[in-house]
């Protein structure tokens, strides 16, 4: 299990370097970090040796070699901490996207602990009565909260509970977007639930039903499994077959598939957090590509692969760590 | 087991592919709302082709507009200005003598002295990514006069514009940077400094909040204990949150679609009147057909510029038809193109030139009917409706006109500085000072290769008359004298036929009555937009007032890229800094209480 | 061997509702299992001879409608309520199958599923129970048992993971194992390991045992007592030595037929195949692909009625043996 570990820990450092020069050749193409500059900072643009100066800088040599060699000078810069500033008034990079990354993941984190339970108690409720009335309700919900699309649920949500509800009651229940009231300052948790309730409910919508779907499909199987009959010839009671067989084996693909999805969340909110104007990473990526930002899209296009690579090591430990038939080595 | 492990590696590496592929995605999808920062020279003389997003369309030209306020390179002027100890090195043609107010002081009651004056001119001129130059590269030596409340500041040339210089948002207090020639580096994560009613308590990507600024000299001082600014995605959610009484007040682009969206509320007002935002049809004439007067203005007499407006603008806001030119009314405007349809002058000329209609019913002449190339960016929804509307009239007519499109990205930072295009349509911005024609009209600012192709005279049009009263115009220091000049030489684009005007764009503010009260409608119009809003009353009291952005500035230094945003200097720059004049709602200038007097201007 | 028996079924009726309608699975079937004895059910794939015993030990889908009784150490279980079902399963009936590796919980080693198996049905300690149920992978012949019953399934070969089932099975010293094709899947030396398994379990422990299986090979190896099963229904039930020589059903004696043998040169497979369940034909449902049909055959069905020491359920018993022997 260790030497697994390890020897995917190192696996990861050539992956990651792989997948980040895929990255840099992408953004580098898609953003023309020159021309963005460039753009920026107009006077620059007129002075080659300036300009040429800003290139050796920042690495931005052009050709396949010159992308290599940018590539390493990216590298360097990014290990040793010298991070290339915005190109938007030369900020540094990482106390925003320290601050964005806290966000989303604390969006992330409550919604997942909020929706997965959700999904799975209707997945156990429709798998139990296969065919039956609740089964399909609960496939007919799903397929329409999986149709639901984020902007479309978060439109209708600030519509009822903020703009609907303060014309019928004369104040919002909720607010429609921001993760404090205006003015606030410092951290308050009541609050910043409150300002994450619709949000949360948007993500939750959609983990909701692919996790209902995922449980159903799972305990389905494992209900009619073999060693599920075994169980019930053997005189336990129906909740002990439910709980420790049933449940718990149908339980181990959907822990993997969690990890993947909590991977995923870091970069994974992005029109949510559009339309609720959530300060996370989502917004971070919106605004930065808006502005051809490649200083600030490589470190966060580093955070989200990052993250999915690890959790993806996270769902194989997981996976070996719930089912003996598997074998890490 | 070892296939389930592949399997799951796999699809981990294509499932982050899938994400870098749907971040990339979004990216392409989010850049219209994104880019829509409205670029405005602001801290220099303002000017300019600009863009307004307007709710279908939000893309247009962002950054190449600020060029336009840009004098051609000079990096020879760049070096560094020492404050005044040197002896000049040329000749001044024109001094402004500044005489600050000794009640003016900053926030932290330090006096304001000249020291803040040199600091800008330094940084505005020496700072890596400085956004413009434009005016200050006139300057041939700026210094402290008879006491530290005094600046005098030498032109090297006669500059009628000064009233742009030292504005709103350009002071920089010098004590509070690190460096005055090269402020690049801060202004990171806060504004450090304000003599305005209001200073900034505390900035990050989620709000502003502004507290009053107990030093402020001034006789109108912050009303409400506190202002905050908030972010809001796009006009659907600013108007849900101004809806549920999140926000108090919201400034959006305004739309017949937004007026609509709050009829229901009985205490959401709507205020609209006219700013300086306008459309107009513009006719290229380097080359290709128009390059042709007699087919250019025929063409130009064909189009009922009244029937256009009935067709495509009143049912977007019931206002008048434009008929100044390349500006707004005002003391600029003298109706120049009034009149300009007439349909059988139109034919007469042609026929009188050698023109015929050929067998397909188009103007013809050496047997050719020239194809007239319509670009507009596709997408935008009024000027197609426009072009759906003008071309099977004007093919009626007898003129093969055809659509060119395409996307905003194309028209305007392509097309349009290339002059490739026949016929044009797009929303420009006129801000107080006329000194923008001469940037956008004048023959030396065709997009050559002495320019670096940077010039903004995207209709190639150049009349050396019209040249010239521009540039005296922009040495003319007194106003009505400089107004005949400027009126001469929109008289010369309506008779070369430049363009046509077709109409003001209207601003809108739409506020909460039971929540903000006071002045709120007061200054709409103003180039610096709702700067009055330290006089606005707290009706609900709740202790603040809450206003929403349509877009967000991402960093707070007023002389680098930061400032290329209207929402930029709306929201932080105008709000916080003083200059030696500020912008009425009517388009003029009016002295701050900065200032101890009206600046002495001497020509030498 | 007048003692009551392990197991008495009567009349037991099993149909399935399906969307084409009723399928009648098993169709009044009754027997009688004494302690100790070994009876073999023969029948091929549907004949219901499966769905029978899992119709006994509650283990059908709940589209099953089940009447007729069976009775298992006094205890009623067709219709029995939940509780009392819970108390009989594992405890005086008990069942292994015919996959055991599927039938054996993955993702929990085998020593704490039998362990599970006697806290069901006994109040031990978790120790306790533990050191019971390596003793019975030590009955069964499982090797190193004490380290065998931390393993999981997957680590045992197809003949062990059937041990360990066994071992499951007879954890509360049932009066009845049913054993469904428990040999079906194993090799023919593993298979003849298995059944010494069960052998000795009836013989050390007095348990007794069905044997479900489609090959009368394994039958003829250790039952005491053979009933073959044919749409539903019994059609002869005898001694094992009786069946074999001189069979009274002519479905036994195609199945025969059909059996490899040393003396055999070929095979005769019985021609046509198994009736329509929904609709099974209104006399012998076996006349359609009887050689010895007649009109007489399709009128009623034939009741089992003894025929010189064994039972049958063919209306010319008689004369077919008779001429066939």
């Amino acid at each position: 299990m260790f030497r697994f570990i390890l020897r995917r820990v190192l696996w990861m450092i050539p992956t990651l370097l792989l997948l980040t020069f895929v990255v840099y050749c992408a953004l580098r193409l898609a953003t023309n970090p020159l021309a963005s500059y460039a753009r920026s900072n107009p006077r620059i643009a007129k002075q080659p040796e300036k300009m040429q100066q800003y290139i050796e800088t920042n690495g931005l040599w052009d050709g396949f070699g010159g992308y290599v060699r940018g590539y390493f000078h990216w590298l360097r810069g990014f290990l040793t901490g010298n991070w290339q500033p915005s190109i938007k008034g030369s900020r540094p990079v990482w106390p925003n996207l320290k601050q964005a990354l806290i966000n989303t993941v604390r969006l992330g984190i409550v919604a997942s602990m909020v929706a997965i339970p959700i999904g799975l108690a209707f997945g156990v409720f429709a798998a139990l009565k296969p065919g039956k009335l609740r089964d399909s309700a609960v496939n007919t919900g799903a397929l329409i909260g999986f149709s639901v699309q984020p902007f479309i649920s978060a439109v209708l949500l600030q519509l009822t509970f903020a703009v609907l509800w303060s014309k019928w009651f004369g104040s919002p229940l909720l607010p429609t977007s921001g993760m404090y009231p205006p003015g606030h300052e410092g951290f308050d948790p009541v609050l910043m639930l409150k300002y994450m309730t619709l949000p949360i409910i948007v993500v939750s919508i959609q983990t909701i039903a692919a996790y209902s779907r995922y449980m159903r499909a799972s305990l389905l199987d494992v209900l009619s499994s073999d060693y599920l009959r075994t169980a019930k010839s053997k005189g336990i009671s129906d909740r002990r077959v439910l709980i420790r067989h049933a449940l718990r084996n149908a339980l181990v693909p959907i822990v993997t598939l969690a990890a993947l999805d909590v991977g995923s969340i870091v970069g994974g909110l992005i029109i949510t957090e559009a339309i609720f104007e959530y300060p996370g990473m989502g917004k971070f990526f919106l605004t930065a590509s808006a502005n051809g930002d490649f200083p600030e899209l490589m470190p966060w296009m580093v955070i989200v692969t990052t993250s999915v690579i690890v959790f993806n090591l996270l769902a194989d430990l997981s996976y070996a760590a719930l089912d003996p038939r598997i074998r890490l080595d | 087991m070892s296939t389930t492990r592949r399997g799951t590696k796999i699809a981990a590496l294509a499932l982050s592919f899938a994400f870098i592929a749907a971040a990339c995605g979004s990216d392409k999808a989010a850049a219209p709302s994104a880019t829509t920062a409205k670029p405005v020279a602001t801290t220099a003389a303002p000017a300019g082709t600009e863009a307004p997003a307007d709710t279908t369309a939000a893309t247009e030209a962002p950054a190449d507009t600020t060029a336009a306020t840009e004098a051609p390179a000079d990096t020879s002027t760049a070096d560094t200005a020492t404050t005044g100890t040197e002896a000049p090195t040329g000749t001044a043609a024109m001094r402004i003598t500044y005489d600050i107010s000794d009640k003016a002081v900053w926030d932290d009651a330090s006096p304001i002295t000249a020291d803040d004056f040199i600091c800008a001119y330094n940084a505005i001129m020496n700072t890596v990514g400085s956004l413009s130059t434009t005016g200050y590269d006139q300057i041939l030596k700026i210094a402290a006069g008879d006491s530290d409340k005094q600046v005098v500041v030498d032109f090297k040339t006669v500059y009628a514009p000064y009233r742009g210089l030292f504005g709103a948002g350009t002071l920089i207090k010098h004590d509070a940077v690190k460096n005055c020639n090269d402020v690049s580096g801060d202004f990171q994560t806060e504004f450090p400094f304000s003599n305005r009613p209001y200073k900034l308590q505390s900035w990050d990507t989620s709000q502003s909040v502004f507290v009053p600024n107990e030093n402020y000299f001034g006789v109108d001082k912050a009303v409400t204990p506190k202002v905050v600014i908030v972010p809001k995605a796009d006009q659907e959610t600013e108007i849900s949150a101004l809806l549920a009484g999140e926000v108090d007040f919201i400034y959006p682009q305004f739309s017949p679609e937004t007026a609509d969206a709050v009829k229901g509320d009985p205490n959401i007002k709507v205020a609209i009147t006219l700013g300086g935002d306008f459309e107009a049809l513009y006719f290229q004439q380097q080359d290709g057909p128009f390059a042709d007067p007699i087919l250019r203005q025929a063409f130009a007499q064909s189009i009922d510029r009244d029937a256009l407006f009935q067709q495509i603008y009143v049912p977007i806001f019931d206002g008048p038809l434009l008929n100044c030119g390349p500006i707004v009314p005002g003391k600029y405007c003298a109706d120049a193109f009034k009149d300009t349809y007439d349909p059988a002058a139109a034919e007469k000329l042609l026929t009188d030139n050698g023109w015929a209609k050929n067998g397909d019913g188009f103007w013809a002449k050496d047997g050719t009917a020239p194809e007239i190339r319509w670009m507009i960016n596709a997408g935008n929804s009024r000027r197609e409706n426009t072009q759906a509307y003008l071309i099977p009239l004007l093919q009626a007519a007898g003129f093969n006109v055809v659509a060119d499109n395409c996307e905003a990205e194309c028209v305007f930072q392509k097309r349009l500085p290339s002059l490739d295009y026949d016929l044009g349509m797009y929303i420009s911005t006129a801000p107080p000072d006329p000194q923008y024609l001469t940037s956008s009209f004048t023959c030396d600012q065709i997009p050559t290769a002495a320019n670096e192709f940077a010039g903004q005279n995207s209709q190639g049009w150049c009349n050396k008359d019209a040249s010239a009263l521009l540039t005296k115009a922009d040495a003319t220091i007194d106003p009505d004298e400089r107004a005949g000049y400027i009126k001469q030489a929109i008289d010369l684009m309506r008779k070369d036929w430049v363009l046509l005007p077709t109409f003001q764009f209207p601003k809108s503010g739409l506020y909460n009555s039971t929540k903000v009260g006071g002045p709120v409608e007061a200054d709409l119009n103003n180039f610096e937009a709702f700067l009055n809003f330290n006089q606005w009353t707290d009706v609900d009291g709740d202790g603040q007032i809450v206003i929403g952005a349509e877009q967000w500035p991402g960093c707070l230094n007023p002389i680098t890229e930061c400032a290329n945003s209207s929402w930029y200097v709306w929201t932080i720059a105008f709000p916080l800094v003083m200059g030696v004049y500020d912008t009425t709602n009517d388009g003029d200038y009016v002295l701050t209480p900065m200032m101890a007097s009206e600046p002495v201007v001497e020509i030498l | 061997m007048t003692t009551v028996p392990a197991l008495s079924i009567r009349d037991l009726n099993v149909t399935f509702k399906t969307l084409l309608g009723q399928v009648q699975a098993v169709r009044g079937v009754s027997l009688d299992v004494a302690p100790g004895e070994v009876l073999g059910v023969v029948g091929e794939s549907g004949s219901g001879k499966s769905v029978s015993f899992l119709a006994v030990m509650g283990l059908l889908p709940k589209s099953a409608r089940i009447t007729g009784s069976a009775v298992v150490a006094e205890t009623e279980l067709i219709g029995a309520s939940n509780k009392t079902m819970r108390k009989a399963r594992g405890a005086k009936i008990a069942m292994i199958f015919q996959d055991p590796l599927s039938a054996l919980n993955p993702v929990q080693r085998v020593g704490h599923q039998i362990v599970e198996m006697i806290q069901a049905h006994q109040s031990v300690s978790k120790a306790d129970a533990m050191s019971r149920a390596v003793e019975l992978l030590d009955i069964v012949g499982i090797p190193q048992p004490k380290d065998r019953a931390r393993q999981y399934a997957h680590e045992f070969s197809g003949g062990m993971r059937q041990r360990v089932m066994i071992a499951m099975a007879i954890a509360n010293d049932p009066l009845m194992l049913i054993a469904d094709e428990p040999t079906t899947a194993l090799d023919v030396t593993v298979q003849a390991q298995i059944l010494e398994v069960l052998e000795r379990i009836r013989r050390d422990l007095g348990t007794a045992v069905v044997l479900i299986t489609h090959d009368l090979g394994v039958v003829a190896r250790i039952a005491d007592r053979v009933q073959v099963m044919y749409a539903g229904r019994i059609v002869e039930r005898s001694e094992v030595v009786a069946l074999f020589e001189h069979p009274t059903h002519p479905y036994t004696q195609g199945l025969m037929q059909s059996l490899p043998g040393p003396t055999r040169e070929r095979l005769h497979p019985i021609p046509g195949a198994p009736p329509n369940m929904l609709r099974p034909p209104s006399g012998c449902a076996f006349a359609a692909r009887c050689p010895h049909s007649i009109p007489a055959c399709s009128l009623e069905i034939p009741e089992l009625r003894p025929i010189r020491g064994s039972e049958s359920a063919c209306i010319r018993a008689e004369e077919l043996q008779e001429v066939l022997s």
